[in-house]
Order: C-alpha cells, then sequence, then structure tokens
C-alpha cells in the first residue's frame, strides 16, 4: 500500500484542502482523489501526489458529459464507503446525489 | 489547511525529542508543502516551465540548508521566501541574455568574403612551415595555443628571453612569408581544410606533449 496525498486546488492555484489516504494503485488512488473531489465543491482541481511525484492533475472542466458525472458519482459512493470520518461520508454521499441529478437533467438535456 | 506539528508527528510517527534533527520530519513537511510551491511560483513566474524550473530549485536549496531552518518556525514563509529569492536571482543573473532565434540566425547575412578569409587563414599555416622547428614551437605556444611567454618558456624547458626573440623572429618571418618575400610559403599546396585541421593538430599534440613532458618531471 501507497500513501498518497490528494490536494483539492481552488482557481488561485493554491491548494484549499489536502487529505493522505493509502491505496495499491495509482489507478485506484485517481478513482480515489475522483471520489473525494465531489466533496469540495469550490476545488478546481485534484492533484494527487506519491512523495515527490505528481500521479495525478485532474481539472473538473473535465466532467461535462453525463457519463462522465455518473462515473464520477461512482467513485464518489466508492470513496463514500472508504472514507472513515462519517461526517465526510455523509458530504460525499449529499455531493454524490446531487451530481447524480445534474446527470439526469444532463442527459434529458441532450435528448 | 497546513497539518499542524502533531498531526505529522502522529502520521509519520516522529518521536518528538528527535525533531530537531530529523531530516525525515523536514523531508515530509518540503514534500507536503509541494502543491503550495508550487502555486506561489506560478503565480511569480507567469510561466510553466520557469515556475518548474524555479520551485524544483527552491526545493533543492531548501533541503541543502535545512540546517538553517528553526524547528517551530514557519516553515512554508521560509521555503516561499527562498523561492522567492530564487527567482530574484534568475532574473538578475538572465536579463542581460536574451533567447536565440533559429529563425532570425537563418536569415542573418554571413560575413563578407568569406573564401576570401580562408586563403588567408590557409597561407597563414602555410607560413607557419618556413619556420624553424624551435620557432615554429615557441609561435605555436604563445600566438596560437594563448600561453605566456613564461608557460611557453617553462613548456620549452628554455630561458624566458629565448622564447620571445623565437616568437619575435617567428612573426617576422611570417610577416615576409605572408608579404611573399619567401617562395616557400607556395612550396607545397594542399586544400585548405587539411592546413587548418592540421595546425589544429600540431597544437594539441604539442600541448599533449609538453604535459606528457611535465608529468616526467614529478617525483615519482
Amino acid at each position: 500500500m501507497t500513501t498518497y496525498r490528494c490536494y483539492f486546488i481552488q482557481k488561485n492555484g493554491f491548494p484549499a484542502a489536502w487529505r493522505a489516504f493509502e491505496s495499491k494503485s495509482d489507478e485506484e488512488a485517481h478513482d480515489h482523489a475522483l471520489g473525494l473531489l465531489v466533496a469540495f465543491p469550490h476545488a478546481e482541481r485534484v492533484e494527487v501526489w506519491d512523495e515527490a511525484r505528481l500521479a495525478l492533475d485532474y481539472s473538473r472542466s473535465a466532467m461535462q458529459t453525463p457519463a462522465e458525472l455518473r462515473r464520477l458519482c461512482y467513485l464518489a459512493i466508492a470513496a463514500a464507503k472508504k472514507e472513515a470520518d462519517p461526517k465526510i461520508r455523509q458530504i460525499i454521499a449529499s455531493c454524490a446525489a446531487r451530481i447524480a441529478q445534474d446527470a439526469e437533467a444532463l442527459a434529458r438535456n441532450a435528448n | 489547511m497546513m497539518p499542524d506539528r502533531t498531526e505529522l508527528q502522529a502520521r509519520y510517527q516522529i518521536d518528538p525529542a528527535d525533531e530537531q534533527n530529523s531530516d525525515a520530519l523536514f523531508r515530509e513537511k518540503l514534500l507536503l508543502l509541494m502543491p503550495w510551491l508550487r502555486a506561489f511560483s506560478q503565480s511569480l513566474c507567469r510561466d510553466a516551465t520557469l515556475s518548474q524550473d524555479i520551485c524544483q530549485q527552491a526545493l533543492c536549496k531548501a533541503w541543502e540548508a535545512r540546517g538553517t531552518f528553526r524547528p517551530g518556525s514557519n516553515l512554508r514563509a521560509w521555503t516561499f521566501t527562498i523561492l522567492r529569492n530564487e527567482l530574484y536571482n534568475h532574473r538578475r543573473r538572465t536579463w542581460r541574455y536574451s533567447s536565440f532565434d533559429d529563425g532570425i540566425a537563418l536569415n542573418l547575412a554571413g560575413p563578407n568574403d568569406e573564401q576570401l578569409w580562408a586563403v588567408h587563414l590557409a597561407d597563414a599555416v602555410r607560413a607557419l612551415r618556413t619556420l624553424s622547428p624551435e620557432q615554429r614551437k615557441a609561435f605555436m605556444l604563445v600566438a596560437i595555443g594563448g600561453l605566456n611567454c613564461e608557460e611557453a618558456a617553462a613548456k620549452c624547458n628554455c630561458p624566458q628571453g629565448t622564447v620571445k626573440s623565437r616568437v619575435f623572429r617567428a612573426r617576422r618571418s611570417v610577416l615576409a612569408a605572408l608579404n611573399g618575400t619567401t617562395k616557400a610559403l607556395y612550396n607545397s599546396r594542399g586544400p585548405i581544410g587539411e592546413t587548418t585541421h592540421q595546425l589544429i593538430s600540431d597544437l594539441d599534440v604539442l600541448l599533449a606533449s609538453e604535459e606528457r613532458h611535465d608529468q616526467t618531471q614529478l617525483p615519482a
């Protein structure tokens, strides 16, 4: 298991918050970080660091399609299940629900 | 936003008693600060590549100077100051440089009479062949190799005055050859490139042989 650090970056480029978590691989860490991102609506980007290596730099603007939003919702629910802090777990779950609604609305508009 | 010391100590299982001497804690703190440093660097530099370079240099300097950091003081402010000073140093060093533009360089006109200069060079190389070996060696070491008379005297293993006189006579002979008063100049005509390469390789041989000579003089 590797300890990753996940930073939620504001529009001005500076981190607004950060969390550390353990993951087996970069891919798993990416998914977990994206799941956590939904709980930080003011964050523009998320950066995942493994020691001094930048493992992921993901911008919220990349999530535009209903399919991406659904995937994000799924990742958020998975991240909420792993989260130990019940307060944060609740925040992630409620944000995931809102994103699911957004995804449905986008899909309806597209149709 | 930054984790406090007790949180870091608990997370990385660092004994507070060893904190002052702990490079591990300093390293962890530096690693945690990296996104802030990157953001600060980007806000100062307004250039992605330069900001990464400055950030990396600042991190290296912070790590090298970790012994001067006072535990308990603000590490973020300390590293930010290092980064800002690094940028100031960079700007102070680079203001006099401008970037090399390949497009402009390709369109620059070459020097006039380029071929004529090559011919003059070839003539000078041939003029050197008119000199005696001793004069040629002294002249090449001083005029082409850039050594002063004292160094050349040491290389030639002769007094400094001898080198000066040899160089003086060599200059006079070369000038005479170039003015056409010495027929020997045109006795051997080879390709210009070859003569130039020959000159450079002769100088290399001279300097290398003298280095070997110096080494042989070292006490065993």
